[in-house]
């Protein structure tokens, strides 16, 4: 059996994202300078082996340091409160954020969740599982940019907290599970009913992904929003050959996001994994930096005859 | 609107904008902002309440 590049790549950027093995032994999590580094996909850094930041929660975290809130809370948290204090004046994390996220989000759009992010790669797997599947509606598509804007942004600044990584599903599966299972030597928290609550949104989220194509993505992922709104500025473009293209319908049965790549081909929904290049009979699929001259290209509504 | 965006060099002005944001936030030491950061979120993502 042929493994596509894409899970080849899909699998290297889960273990680049987390090769602190280390922690088996030293039970430590890793606090160096590449905890600095934001990696471009959805990867929680509560996670003991992940070795860079995940950058919505560096964003939310920054806007949270922002709020007056915040040293209202750092009176009152102990050792938290005392780093916090310490990170008062976040405008250069902001920026260094908002800066690293929308570079990749404008040069590539939304190519890292196809090809980069570990928590698109295991909504992939759990699809293939054989059950009824069921589509999404159109209008949860917007869920993302909520979360981006309202959840990760608005709300953090304004109470002081990061709610987002608090119900993060992806937070709960890669941070909360395994430091309960194998605990750090710093002292944790004891667990609350809200652990449990952050667990039930996990199971909800892990069930659903067996019977839809990539739910978080398409509806909750902060990180995929702000990709997503940069999908259609972006240098990297998809095309579709007016010429060539018959709508036959097989890409939109190969997407991972359910998307007719021949109605738009730049869609904020299309996490770019390619896979309608692959599949298409007519190769009216291309791809790539720049416009190539004297090609046809499908603007949105603008495709052939049905 | 995003073509005609495009056409006005959007993504060329977005490039620029992102680029000085990210150099910016190095230069205000955002880098070291987000490396605590990341640590308070590792030491506070469960057992909230």
């Amino acid at each position: 059996m042929r493994i596509p590049a894409r899970r080849w790549s899909q699998v290297l950027s889960v273990l680049v994202a987390n090769p602190w093995f280390a922690y088996f032994g030293t039970r430590a999590i890793y606090q160096g300078k590449a905890k600095g580094l934001c990696f471009p996909g959805f990867n929680c850094y509560a996670c003991p082996l992940a070795l860079f930041s995940c950058p919505i929660g560096a964003l939310q975290q920054s806007a949270a340091l922002l709020s007056p809130k915040t040293k209202v809370l750092a009176a009152t948290q102990g050792a938290f409160g005392a780093i916090k204090q310490h990170a008062s004046y976040p405008v250069g994390a902001l920026l260094y954020v908002i800066g690293f996220i929308g570079l990749v989000g404008v040069v590539t759009g939304r190519l890292v969740c196809g090809w980069f992010c570990p928590f698109g790669f295991l909504q992939d797997l759990l699809y293939k599982i054989p059950t009824p599947k069921l589509g999404l509606p159109q209008w949860m598509r917007f869920g993302k940019y909520f979360a981006l804007v309202v959840v990760a942004m608005l709300i953090p600044y304004l109470t002081g907290v990061h709610w987002y990584s608090r119900l993060c599903p992806a937070g709960a599966l890669e941070g909360a599970i395994p430091l309960k299972v194998l605990p750090p030597t710093t002292p944790l928290p004891a667990t609350g009913w809200f652990f449990w609550f952050k667990i039930a949104i996990l199971v909800g989220f892990l069930a659903w992904m067996v019977v839809t194509k990539r739910p978080f993505c398409r509806t909750a992922c902060a990180l995929g929003g702000a990709y997503a709104a940069l999908a259609p500025f972006s240098l990297y473009r998809m095309r579709v050959d007016s010429a060539k293209c018959t709508r036959c319908g097989d890409c939109r049965a190969s997407c991972p996001v359910d998307i007719n790549i021949y109605e738009n081909a730049n869609s904020p929904e299309c996490v770019r994994c390619l896979t309608c290049k692959t599949v298409c009979p007519e190769a009216a699929v291309t791809s790539g930096f720049g416009r190539r001259a004297g090609e046809a290209i499908f603007e949105k509504g603008s495709g052939p005859a049905a | 609107m995003a073509g005609r965006l495009r056409r006005m060099r959007a993504p060329y002005v977005l490039l620029v904008v992102f680029v000085v944001m990210l150099l910016t936030g190095l230069i205000l030491g955002g880098f070291g902002k987000v490396l605590v950061n990341g640590i308070v979120i590792c030491l506070d993502c469960i057992g909230l309440i």
